[in-house]
């Protein structure tokens, strides 16, 4: 129910920043549509525990996002640039933790716009995902901080208990790895 | 104060462009289609952003602002989701790819047999 | 702001040039689509730098069609890739 509150109000948002003006009728008008398409298109309700937004956590989450995809851009911009062929390519395999479709989702997304990294493939069930790496030194480096990123992506919209289960407050918890590989084979089985 | 807000403006109208002049010379740079989707993605979206958010600082209007800062939200959903299609259907389809780690930790499977779930 | 935005444009320019190169060169589909999907964002890119350098906004509804339609372009090729190979 409070998801589907969710994409009425952003469905409405846009209608309204495309009718590029706040009137009343633009409003009442924007949140029919996105009722009707809301009703007409209902989002499967995905098994477990409801999302929510901490404020905090995003905030920390898409301050690290913007970090990295500035990051992300002078990788690429050096590798165009100079001359040398620093290039090391390879495909790693990341077992996630697979909490929802949509953490999943926004995982696998900022993944393709952090550095030297693009999600190729997802598996469900147990959730993998599939990285193309551009400077490949170490997998095991690639999937600590994928699960990094996840675990920040789950304080920010994840379910308590999902957040419950990440552990200590800290947000460095996955940087020991055998922690963090021991975690995601614990995950799928809840 | 207008001064201020032009310059910033110019600035990352010309930031952003050279950022997709980047993206274009990384699509010759690069090797093979996963590499080039590497400069394809980061590069254009934020160069896009970039450029996007210069014009919504020169726009007259709050309902241009808003069109425009909205492009650039849904560039951020677009651009990676657009990319891991082309990144899947082509490692499905066997365009050729270049591992010079080593690595591949993910097995081709033939395209039909998802064809079907999907 | 018509000097950065003539700076901006020929930046632009050079990379549309390039992203048709790409098309044209390709040497498979995904790379043809990657090459249309870059240079639809130039185009957009193109329309915002009009927009910055005149204030004018009679043409961002064509920037959002753009950009969505880019979008739907990509997707609907690589599901063709899927299905019948680049």
């Amino acid at each position: 129910m409070t998801a589907r509150v969710s994409v009425v109000a952003v469905l409405a948002a846009v209608w309204v920043a495309l009718w590029e003006d706040v009137t009343p009728a633009n409003v009442v008008s924007g949140l029919l549509v996105a009722l009707a398409v809301t009703a007409l298109f209902p989002n499967r309700p995905e098994p477990g525990s409801s999302a929510r937004l901490r404020p905090v956590a995003a905030a920390r989450l898409l301050g690290y996002f913007l970090w990295k995809l500035a990051e992300a851009n002078a990788v690429v911009a050096w590798e165009v640039l100079t001359p040398t062929n620093r290039v090391n390519e390879g495909i790693v395999a990341i077992p996630v933790r697979g909490m929802s479709g949509g953490i999943t989702t926004i995982v696998a997304n900022a993944i393709s716009l952090t550095p030297g990294t693009l999600t190729i493939d997802v598996d469900d069930d147990p959730c993998v995902l599939y990285v193309h790496v551009l400077h490949l030194r170490d997998p095991e480096e690639v999937r600590r901080e994928v699960l990094h990123l996840e675990a920040l992506v789950i304080r920010a919209f994840g379910p308590a208990d999902a957040v419950a289960r990440l552990g200590g407050r800290g947000e460095r918890v996955d940087l020991a790895p055998s922690q963090a590989t021991e975690a995601t084979r614990e995950e799928p089985t809840p | 104060m207008t001064g201020v807000v032009d310059t910033v403006a110019g600035v990352l109208v010309v930031a952003g462009s050279l950022l997709a002049l980047l993206a274009g010379v990384g699509l010759h740079r690069f090797g093979d289609v996963f590499t080039r989707m590497h400069a394809a993605t980061k590069p254009a979206t934020l160069g896009l952003v970039f450029v996007l958010v210069g014009a919504a600082l020169r726009a007259s209007e709050e309902g241009a602002v808003m069109k425009l800062l909205l492009v650039a939200a849904l560039q951020f959903v677009t651009a990676p989701s657009g990319a891991h299609m082309v990144g899947r259907a082509a490692y499905r389809a066997g365009v050729p790819l270049r591992i010079s780690s080593g690595v591949e930790e993910l097995r081709r499977r033939p395209a039909a047999e998802d064809d079907a779930t999907t | 702001m018509i000097p950065a935005t003539n700076l901006a444009f020929a930046a632009l320019g050079l990379a549309a040039l390039l992203c048709l190169l790409r098309l044209v060169r390709g040497d498979s589909l995904a790379d043809r689509i990657v090459a249309v999907d870059s240079l639809v964002l130039v185009v957009v890119a193109g329309i915002g730098v009009h927009a910055a350098r005149t204030g004018d906004d009679v043409y961002l509804d064509v920037l959002v069609v753009a950009a969505l339609l880019g979008f739907v372009g990509t997707t609907t090729v690589a599901r063709f890739i899927e299905r019948r190979g680049a």
